[in-house]
C-alpha cells in the first residue's frame, strides 16, 4: 500500500474513533472557511474577474498608474531596509543581553524598555517622532532651532519602523542565542580561537537561520505597516497599504483597493512561504532544556561589555524619552506652541471619546476570550491529534495573521457586506477579525508548549482508563493554562492596539480608540491623540501586570514556564 | 484476580519515515504470552519491540492482524478500555499533579469512592516504598522515586496486564539492578501478566520468564534465557545473547546426524540434523568465549594461539588471541591459573566440542 494511503487510512481511523475530535475538526473547518478562506477568495475574485470573465485587465489598470508602481517598489525597499536595520539592532541587543554576562537587573531593564514599542498602538512611535523631530519638535525646533526641517519621507518611516519592530528581532534572536550551549564556544576557545574568531566561526553561523527568520519577520511587519507611513510618509513616498486605504476611503474604489491589496499579497505570501518551508528547516539550535555543565560565558571582553551595554542603554533611553514626550504632549495645552499644563485633552478622551473606549474594551475582551480558546483548541488539535487535513488546518489558521492587516480588512469588507453573512457595521465583524487574526498567536504558543509536553503523558492518562475528553480536561488543559493566558493577553493587547485591518470595519455604531487617534491626528488635535495613546499604553500595561500576577498566583506546580508575554 | 494471557496474531505495522519512506516497524508478528508470566521483548534499537508493546497497549493500531487479551479481541479497542497498566521509559508523570494525585488518577477516572481511593493509594505507595511522598510533586523527587511512582500509578488500577517500556533506562547502573529486582518481586507477588521491553540482554535475562528476541520487525526466537543462550537458532541470537566467536571450518564428513568439521587442522564432531550442509563445504563454527580452555603448554595436539591482549576483571579474565590470523575471544573464570598467561605468550587452546554451534 503506498505511503499516502496508509496515512489517509490511519487518519480516517483515528477520526472516527474519537467523535469529540471529529466534531471539533468539522466545526473548526466551517469557521476557517467562513472567516479566512471565503474573504480571501473574495479578493481574488474581485482582482481577476470582470463581468463574469477571468482577466488580468484589473491589475493592468491599477498598475498603469505611476503612483501605484512606485508604491509597490517603495514598499519592498522600505521592508528590506527595515528588515536589515531591525535585525542588526535586534541582534546587537540580543547578543548583549544573552552573551555579555549582564546582571539580571540590566537584562530585565532592557526587556522592559524594548517591550514598550511592541505593546503600543502601531503609530505611537510616529506621533512621538513628530513631537520630537517635527517642524515644531522639541529637538529640531526648540533645541536646534531648525525651522524648515522636513520630517516626512522614507527616512522617518524607516526610523520609526526600525524602533517599533526591532523588538521582534530581539525576541527571536535572544531565544536562539540563549539556546546555543556555551560549552560549544568553550570548545572553540580550548582549540585556540580568539573571541572574534569564536564569534565568526561558531556563534554567528549558528545564528544565521535566526537572522534570516528575523529579517523575514521584520520585512513582513514593515510591509504590512499601515499607520506609520500614513502619518510619516508624506505624499512623496506612497506605499501599498496606504494606497489601498486611500483608494477605498478616498476614491471609493473597492475593486482598486482589492487589486492593490492583492499586489501586496504577493510579497507577503512569498515571505510566509519562505519562512515556513525554508527558514524553519535551517535551525540548528534546538532548545532541549537539557543543560550541559555550567560554564561562564566568555564571548565578550569586559571592556566591550561596557560599550555594548552603553549603546543598548542609550537606545532604551531614546525609547523612554519618546514615550515621556508622548505623555508630556498629552498634558500641555498645545504642543509646539503653548506648554501650559492642562488636563483638557483627557477630559475630551473621557467625554467625547468614552464611546470609543467602551467599544474597544467590549470588543477586546470578547475577542480575547474567543481568540484565546480558539487558539488553544486549534493548537491542541494540530499538535496532539492526527487527522486528515491537519497540516492544511494549521496553514489556513495562520493565514490571516501572516498577511498584512490591510488585506484582511479589505477582504472582510468585501465578504461580509452582503448576505449570506452581512455583518458590516456590527461589533461582530471586528471581533471575528481579531479572533481569526490574533488567535493565531494563541495557536502558536499552545503548539510551542504542547511540543514540550511529552506525548506519553497523555498516553499514560489513556492507559489509566481516561477518555480523550477526560485527558484533555484533567491533563492537557492544566498544562496549557500558561499558553491560554498568554494567548488571552496577546489577543487583548493586539485588539487594543490594532488598526490596519479594522480601520475598514469600524462604523458609527462601533468604533475603536486607535481609529479615533488617527482621526485626531488628521484633525491636528495632537494633544487628544497623545492622551488617547497614553490611555491605551496604560491599559495594556495594567493588563500585562494583571495577567502576570494571575499566572504567578494560579500557576500550577510543574506547569510550563511562561517566558514571554508576547510571542513576537 | 483472574490471570489472562496475551495473544498477538499476525500483527504488522508500518510507519512513514520522512527520509526512508515506508518502514515496516513490525512485520507479521505472532506471539503468545502465558497468564502470569513476564515476557521480555528484547532487541536492538529499531527492531519493533516498543511498537509491539504500544500496539498491545492500544497506543498504536496495527495495520494487519489482531491482538487478544485473554479471549477478547481488543484490536479495535481504545487504550483507555483495555485495562492495562503502562510504565513509560520517561515515566510520563503528570507534572502538575502531586504524587498522591498521580497515583490516584486512574482510580478517579474509574469513579472509585474517595475512602477506597485513599486506602488503595496508601497501600500501593507502601508497596513501592514511597509512603510520606503523597504531597510532593514529580519535579521534587529523584529519578528512582519517579520510576516507582510510575509503577505505582500503573498497578494501582489492578490492570489485567502490565506493560513496561524500558522502565530502567533513565536510572544509573546500580539503581537499575536493584529496581529490576524490585519489579520482578512485585510482578511475581501480584501474579500479573507482564510484557517488558528492553535492549539490555543482561536485564532481560535477569528479569524474564521468557524472552522474545526481535530484529528488523520480526521475532527471531522465543524462549527462556537459558534456551536462548545454549540453543540459539541463528547467528543473530547467538551474538545478541552473550558473546560468540566465529571461526572458519570445513565439512569433512556427515554421518548419522553428526557433522565432522575440521577447525585449524583439528577434527570436531558436532550433532546436526541440518540438511543444507554439504561435504567439503566451507562454513563458520560458533563458540562462546567461556567454552574455550587455555593451557600453558602449546602442545601439538591442541590448537595454538598467541595472546594479544589480557584484561583482568577479578572473578574472570578476558583474552584476545591470534589463532593463525584469526582473532579469538576467550573468557576464563580461573583467575589463579591465568596469572601465568601474559601477552605475546603462545598457549594451547581447546574448544569444548559440545558447545560448538553451526547454523
Amino acid at each position: 500500500m503506498p505511503a499516502f494511503f496508509i496515512k489517509l487510512k490511519n487518519g480516517f481511523y483515528k477520526l472516527t474513533k474519537d467523535p469529540a475530535v471529529f466534531a471539533s475538526v468539522i466545526i473548526i473547518w466551517i469557521f476557517l472557511i467562513i472567516f479566512i478562506l471565503f474573504p480571501l477568495a473574495k479578493i481574488l475574485i474581485l482582482t481577476f474577474e470582470k463581468s463574469g470573465h477571468f482577466t488580468f485587465s484589473n491589475i493592468a489598470e491599477i498598475l498603469a498608474k505611476r503612483n501605484h508602481i512606485k508604491a509597490f517598489w517603495n514598499s519592498l525597499l522600505l521592508a528590506t531596509l527595515v528588515g536589515i536595520s531591525g535585525t542588526v539592532l535586534g541582534f546587537f541587543f540580543a547578543f548583549t543581553s544573552v552573551r555579555a554576562n549582564l546582571s539580571r537587573g540590566w537584562s530585565k531593564f532592557l526587556d522592559a524598555a524594548i517591550i514598550l514599542p511592541l505593546i503600543s498602538p502601531p503609530f505611537t512611535m510616529a506621533i512621538t517622532i513628530i513631537f520630537s523631530f517635527g517642524r515644531r519638535g522639541i529637538i529640531t525646533y526648540n533645541l536646534l532651532g531648525f525651522t524648515r526641517f522636513n520630517i516626512y519621507g522614507m527616512h522617518s518611516v524607516l526610523f520609526a519602523e526600525t524602533i517599533t519592530f526591532f523588538p521582534i528581532a530581539y525576541l527571536t534572536l535572544k531565544a536562539i542565542l540563549a539556546g546555543i550551549d556555551p560549552t560549544v564556544e568553550d570548545m572553540a576557545f580550548s582549540l585556540g580561537s580568539s573571541r572574534g574568531r569564536v564569534f565568526n566561526t561558531v556563534t554567528l553561523p549558528l545564528t544565521v537561520p535566526g537572522l534570516a527568520n528575523s529579517f523575514l519577520l521584520l520585512f513582513a511587519a514593515s510591509l504590512a505597516d499601515f499607520a506609520t507611513p500614513l502619518i510619516l510618509a508624506g505624499n512623496k513616498f506612497p506605499v501599498l497599504p496606504t494606497e489601498a486605504f486611500l483608494q477605498i476611503t478616498g476614491l471609493f474604489d473597492i475593486r482598486g483597493g482589492a487589486v492593490l491589496s492583492f499586489i501586496l499579497l504577493v510579497p507577503a505570501f512569498t515571505v510566509f512561504v519562505l519562512q515556513r518551508y525554508w527558514v524553519a528547516q535551517k535551525y540548528y539550535v534546538t532548545i532541549t532544556g537539557k543543560s550541559g555543565a555550567q560554564t561562564e560565558i566568555k564571548s565578550v571582553a569586559p571592556w566591550a561589555r561596557k560599550i555594548f551595554l552603553g549603546i543598548c542603554l542609550s537606545i532604551c533611553l531614546l525609547i523612554l524619552y519618546l514615550y515621556l514626550l508622548l505623555f508630556y504632549a498629552s498634558i500641555v495645552k498645545a504642543f509646539g506652541a503653548n506648554y501650559e499644563i492642562t488636563l483638557k485633552h483627557y477630559v475630551v478622551v473621557f467625554t467625547e471619546g468614552l464611546k470609543a473606549i467602551k467599544d474597544t474594551l467590549i470588543i477586546a475582551i470578547t475577542g480575547m476570550f474567543c481568540g484565546g480558546f480558539y487558539g488553544v483548541i486549534i493548537g491542541y488539535l494540530i499538535s496532539k491529534k492526527d487527522f486528515i487535513s491537519r497540516s492544511s488546518m494549521e496553514i489556513v489558521s495562520l493565514l490571516n495573521y501572516s498577511l498584512p492587516g490591510t488585506i484582511v480588512g479589505i477582504a472582510y469588507l468585501l465578504a461580509f457586506n452582503n448576505p449570506p453573512i452581512a455583518i458590516t457595521g456590527t461589533a461582530l465583524i471586528i471581533i471575528a477579525c481579531y479572533v481569526f487574526r490574533y488567535g493565531a498567536t494563541s495557536i502558536r504558543t499552545t503548539v510551542a508548549i504542547l511540543q514540550q509536553i511529552d506525548p506519553s503523558i497523555e498516553e499514560a492518562s489513556a492507559s489509566l482508563g481516561a477518555k480523550s475528553i477526560t485527558t484533555f480536561r484533567r491533563i492537557t488543559i492544566p498544562l496549557v493554562l500558561p499558553a491560554l493566558f498568554n494567548g488571552l493577553g496577546v489577543v487583548f493587547i493586539r485588539s487594543m492596539t490594532a488598526i490596519s485591518a479594522t480601520i475598514f470595519l469600524v462604523s458609527i455604531n462601533w468604533t475603536l480608540i486607535t481609529v479615533r487617534i488617527l482621526e485626531k491626528m488628521t484633525e491636528l488635535e495632537l494633544g487628544v491623540a497623545a492622551a488617547f495613546s497614553v490611555l491605551v499604553v496604560t491599559i495594556v500595561f495594567i493588563v500585562i501586570i494583571f495577567i502576570n500576577l494571575f499566572l504567578r498566583i494560579f500557576r500550577q506546580e510543574g506547569a510550563a514556564d511562561l517566558s514571554n508575554m508576547l510571542g513576537g | 484476580m483472574e490471570k489472562i494471557g496475551i495473544n498477538l496474531k499476525n500483527i504488522s505495522k508500518s510507519f512513514i519515515h520522512k527520509v526512508k519512506g515506508k518502514v515496516e516497524a513490525v512485520n507479521n508478528v505472532n506471539l503468545q504470552i502465558k497468564p502470569g508470566e513476564l515476557l521480555t521483548l528484547l532487541g536492538p534499537s529499531g527492531c519493533g519491540k516498543t511498537t509491539t508493546l504500544r500496539m498491545i497497549a492500544g497506543f498504536e493500531h496495527p495495520d494487519k492482524g489482531s491482538i487478544y487479551l485473554g479471549e477478547e479481541d481488543v484490536t479495535e479497542l481504545m487504550a483507555n478500555k483495555r485495562k492495562i497498566g503502562f510504565v513509560f521509559q520517561n515515566y510520563a508523570l503528570f507534572p502538575h499533579l502531586s504524587i498522591y494525585e498521580n497515583v490516584a488518577y486512574g482510580l478517579k477516572v474509574k469513579g472509585v469512592p474517595k475512602a477506597e481511593e485513599e486506602k488503595e493509594v496508601k497501600e500501593v505507595l507502601e508497596l513501592v516504598g514511597l509512603t510520606g511522598y503523597e504531597s510532593q510533586f514529580p519535579n521534587q523527587i529523584s529519578g528512582g522515586e519517579q520510576q516507582r511512582v510510575a509503577l505505582a500509578r500503573a498497578i494501582v488500577i489492578k490492570p489485567k496486564v502490565l506493560l513496561l517500556d524500558e522502565p530502567l533506562s533513565n536510572l544509573d547502573a546500580k539503581l537499575r539492578v536493584y529496581t529490576r529486582g524490585e519489579i520482578r518481586r512485585l510482578q511475581k507477588s501480584l501474579d500479573m501478566t507482564s510484557v517488558y521491553v528492553t535492549h539490555d540482554q543482561e536485564e532481560a535475562m535477569a528479569i524474564s520468564d521468557r524472552i522474545a528476541l526481535m530484529n528488523k520487525g520480526k521475532i527471531i526466537q522465543v524462549g527462556t534465557a537459558e534456551e536462548l543462550y545454549f540453543k540459539p537458532n541463528c547467528e543473530f541470537v547467538s551474538k545478541f545473547i552473550g558473546k560468540i566467536n566465529s571461526l572458519p571450518a570445513k565439512v569433512e564428513e556427515i554421518k548419522d546426524g553428526f557433522v565432522f568439521l575440521k577447525v585449524f587442522d583439528h577434527i570436531y564432531q558436532i550433532e546436526s540434523s541440518s540438511e543444507h550442509i554439504k561435504i567439503k563445504e566451507k562454513l563458520n563454527i560458533f563458540i562462546r568465549p567461556e567454552f574455550i580452555e587455555l593451557s600453558k603448554e602449546a602442545q601439538a595436539h591442541k590448537i595454538q594461539g598467541t595472546v594479544i591482549e589480557k584484561t583482568f576483571l577479578g572473578e574472570k579474565v578476558e583474552f584476545i588471541l591470534d589463532v593463525y590470523g584469526n582473532q579469538m575471544n576467550v573468557t576464563s573464570y580461573d583467575p589463579v591459573k591465568c596469572q601465568t598467561f601474559s601477552p605475546n605468550q603462545k598457549l594451547g587452546i581447546s574448544l569444548l566440542e559440545k558447545y560448538i554451534k553451526i547454523f
